[in-house]
């Protein structure tokens, strides 16, 4: 129950940060896009408070429904505690930015804070808070959040529609999917020079399994999406036909969804332990 | 073609990088007294683990061999925080059985018990 929880809820996290960057990244989006964020906020604010309880639960070793006794000492006296509160208080100014006031302009550094928090508190934690391992992690949460999230905010607001999008917002995306690309294998390459080095390969059979079927889903993922930044947007950007419009949209759902089963992977995994 | 592959290699990479991530736990280096042998009184039991614990979450009690609670007012060293120590009454002779829990500084929690016997 506490597993289930804990993978949920880190998948969920997961999926909403992506769709907050993602919402940020795209311009045309952004103009609305703090307001438009607000019930993924609150989802947002009622997920971290799973995701706390499943983490007390499991520190604490108890059940997931008395793990709540165990709230106070995690949150105030342990270095998980201290994050998760640093991420709360990022999630507020987030809800604060996501109005008019004068805080808009706090969003995107809440932001930051946020990811930093998310990344520095998972496994990386041994090496500490403020380490180079903590940042290339940033990067690589920032990044798969800027792939991802891309895709997830240009589908939400153009669903349905056959192509009512400009040029500009489809090159826009492919953009920011192609980089955010790029940054993901390499702050994936660094990953994986510091823990590749000096640890033992820990290939069991549940975990090499999940490990094999996210390899299968990223290159499914890498396909679909290079066939619509080679082929497809060439196409839309030279003749601006709506087949193309359709056919570029068409090909961002099926990525969208490998995305989402990405992340739930990616959530079994970090609650899963290797076996040895 | 050939950046493509690049791709699916650092992609491989970035996979396998994911896996030793969960490898965080905290596990005993060293145990005093050690495990199943035969000594003389301790004053303390004394384990250092190969992580940092968080010391709020992390214990150790002493049972002896009626399951009687013997000692459970441990505590995590304040100068290196990979060692935990649990204070000890004097102690008849007989067999002990030491329950440790460790939460290592990212949250994961390990478990384990062993026994010792006072001559």
């Amino acid at each position: 129950m506490t597993l289930a929880v804990s993978a949920a809820s880190t998948w969920l996290l997961d999926l909403l940060v992506a769709l907050l960057i993602g919402f940020t990244l795209l311009r045309s989006a952004a103009v609305t896009a703090q307001s438009r964020c607000r019930p993924w906020l609150v989802l947002l604010g009622v997920d971290y408070l799973c995701y706390l309880l499943g983490r007390v639960a499991a520190m604490s070793g108890q059940p997931l429904a008395e793990s709540w006794s165990a709230v106070g000492v995690v949150v105030t006296q342990t270095h998980f505690g201290l994050m998760w509160s640093i991420g709360a208080a990022a999630w507020l100014a987030l809800l604060v930015g996501s109005g008019h006031g004068p805080l808009r302009r706090l969003w995107p550094l809440a932001l930051l804070v946020f990811v930093y928090n998310h990344a520095a508190t998972g496994h990386v934690a041994d090496a500490g808070f403020v380490s180079v391992a903590a940042l290339v992690h940033t990067v690589h949460l920032l990044a798969t959040g800027a792939w991802a999230g891309s895709v997830f905010a240009f589908l939400m607001q153009h669903r349905g529609g056959s192509g009512q999008y400009s040029h500009e917002e489809a090159r826009q995306l492919s953009d920011v999917a192609a980089w955010a690309m790029v940054l993901v294998l390499a702050s994936g390459v660094l990953n994986a020079w510091r823990m590749l080095h000096g640890a033992q390969a820990p290939w069991g059979v549940a975990y090499g399994e999940l490990l094999i079927a996210k390899a299968a889903l990223v290159v499914v993922a890498l396909t679909l999406g290079a066939v619509n930044r080679l082929v497809v947007l060439p196409d839309l950007l030279m003749t601006g036909k709506a087949g193309a419009r359709s056919r570029f949209l068409a090909l961002l759902y099926p990525e969208a969804v490998v995305f989402v089963l990405l992340f739930g992977l990616a959530a079994l995994l970090s609650a899963t332990s290797p076996p040895g | 073609m050939q950046p493509f592959r690049k791709l699916i290699v650092s992609t491989a990479l970035l996979l396998a990088s994911a896996a030793p991530l969960a490898l965080a736990h905290a596990h005993p280096k060293q145990l005093s007294p050690q495990a199943d042998v035969s000594v003389a009184a301790p004053k303390e039991v004394r384990i250092g683990f190969s992580e940092g614990l968080e010391p709020a979450l992390s214990s150790i009690k002493l049972f002896d061999a009626k399951d009687k609670l013997v000692a459970d007012k441990s505590a995590v060293d304040g100068a290196n925080h990979k060692v935990m120590a649990l204070p000890l009454p004097a102690l008849t002779a007989g067999q002990y059985r030491v329950e440790w829990v460790a939460v290592a500084e990212d949250g994961h929690r390990t478990n384990g018990h062993y026994r010792f016997t006072v001559k």
